[in-house]
């Protein structure tokens, strides 16, 4: 998996931003993954600090708040925790845990279905709110898109995350996701697609 | 060619098909302007995703390790705690049924196999004479009853089945006794229902 180590090799933009790059060095992530494996907390504490950007970043983009992504995060790294064991430490811990992200973000909003979002009502999000993106600023713009992802499907804006906000490829996301390339293809083609408009507006009269 | 479906350019904005499909949409854009237009739009929409990728806020970033490991040493006491009860249980239960063991085995006579006496009953019967508890029926005696005046019951279908009423010493209760072949010849047994 391209994202070997922490930072996502196939995300060149977390790269330039110089988000956190936990354990680029593979022998000293799987160095600190044998100490944590051995009972090392310490060690597992260096893991999460190593992590917690791919993992907060993941969740946050799946539930839409900070505060759901703090617990989601704290929950995902206590079951990479109680699972260590049988980690094999020469599988990719990054890909590892973004599969365990999605899995207790899956949970969390199962577990609140009242606060499950509704598919976007494209028609009339984009009579609502057809605003000229590109003239907001870069502030406006994140919000907004911060809204519309938190409104698709959870399974769209699962796969939509990890492949255009983390960077993951297909194959990646359908591992993290523990489904099909195809279904994936299908996932995010949908979600961009609803994405537009939302964005956007409905433009395609114009095309 | 014809306009390719708005989910295959949303892929085809994303890099998401195959080389000759690419090649084939790319084609097709030169010559279609809202097709074109279309594209750009999913790739602004696919900036604007990547865009909203902001850090994770300084105060959670310090904070999310210690939280992490302290509710690990929380989970670990916990699990601790189960496992010291889990150890004590099961000595307990261990060392209980070694006393119940030791106590059966040392309370038991030795073992052996039983026959079922055959028994028969009879109705209570007003005694013939006066029978006191105490004196017929010591264990490993004779009854003081004579044997002659006892009922021997040899062609009693129930074979060596001695059956005969009584009296309590107060001649006022009545019951049965019944007595229980026996191999030892100078051994008597005898059963008393009241």
């Amino acid at each position: 998996m391209a994202v070997a180590g922490v930072a996502p090799v196939g995300n060149p933009v977390a790269w330039m931003r110089g988000d956190s790059a936990p354990a680029r060095d593979p022998e000293s992530a799987q160095h600190l993954i044998a100490a944590a494996q051995s009972g090392d907390t310490a060690a597992f504490g260096r893991l999460v600090e190593l992590h917690q950007q791919q993992v907060f970043r993941t969740a946050r983009a799946i539930l839409g708040n900070d505060a759901d992504a703090q617990d989601a995060a704290q929950e995902a790294f206590l079951r990479a925790f109680r699972h260590l064991a049988s980690f094999d430490p020469k599988r990719d811990l990054a890909a590892w845990l973004y599969k365990l992200t999605v899995n207790v973000c899956r949970d969390m909003v199962r577990r609140r279905p009242g606060k499950e979002t509704a598919e976007i009502d494209t028609e009339v999000l984009a009579a609502s709110d057809p605003g000229p993106f590109e003239t907001a600023s870069l502030q406006e713009q994140r919000d907004l898109t911060r809204r519309a992802i938190a409104r698709l499907p959870y399974k769209e804006r699962a796969a939509i995350t990890l492949r255009d906000l983390e960077g993951l490829t297909t194959a990646e996301v359908a591992a993290a996701l523990g489904t099909t390339q195809a279904t994936v293809r299908s996932q995010v083609s949908a979600a961009r697609a609803k994405l537009r408009r939302y964005i956007l507006g409905d433009r395609r009269s114009q095309t | 060619m014809t306009c390719p479906k708005e989910l295959e350019l949303s892929l085809f904005a994303g890099g998401d098909v195959r080389e000759l499909q690419a090649r084939r949409i790319t084609q097709h854009l030169h010559s279609c302007q809202a097709c074109a237009q279309a594209v750009h739009e999913f790739r602004v929409v696919r900036s604007a995703v990547m865009e909203s990728r902001a850090p994770m806020p300084p105060h959670l970033r310090s904070a999310l390790p210690t939280q992490v490991l302290s509710r690990i040493a929380v989970e670990q006491g916990n699990s601790d705690q189960v496992s010291l009860w889990h150890r004590l249980r099961w000595g307990i239960a261990g060392v209980a049924t070694a006393c119940v063991s030791i106590a059966i085995l040392g309370l038991q006579p030795d073992w052996q196999a039983l026959e079922l006496p055959q028994v028969a009953l009879a109705p209570a019967r007003p005694p013939a004479q006066g029978f006191a508890l105490s004196e017929p029926f010591r264990l490993g005696s004779s009854p003081a009853q004579p044997a002659a005046a006892r009922p021997e019951t040899a062609a009693d279908p129930l074979d060596a089945v001695k059956l005969s009423s009584i009296a309590d010493a107060d001649g006022e209760g009545s019951g049965v006794r019944v007595r229980i072949p026996s191999d030892n010849p100078a051994i008597e047994i005898h059963w008393l229902i009241d």
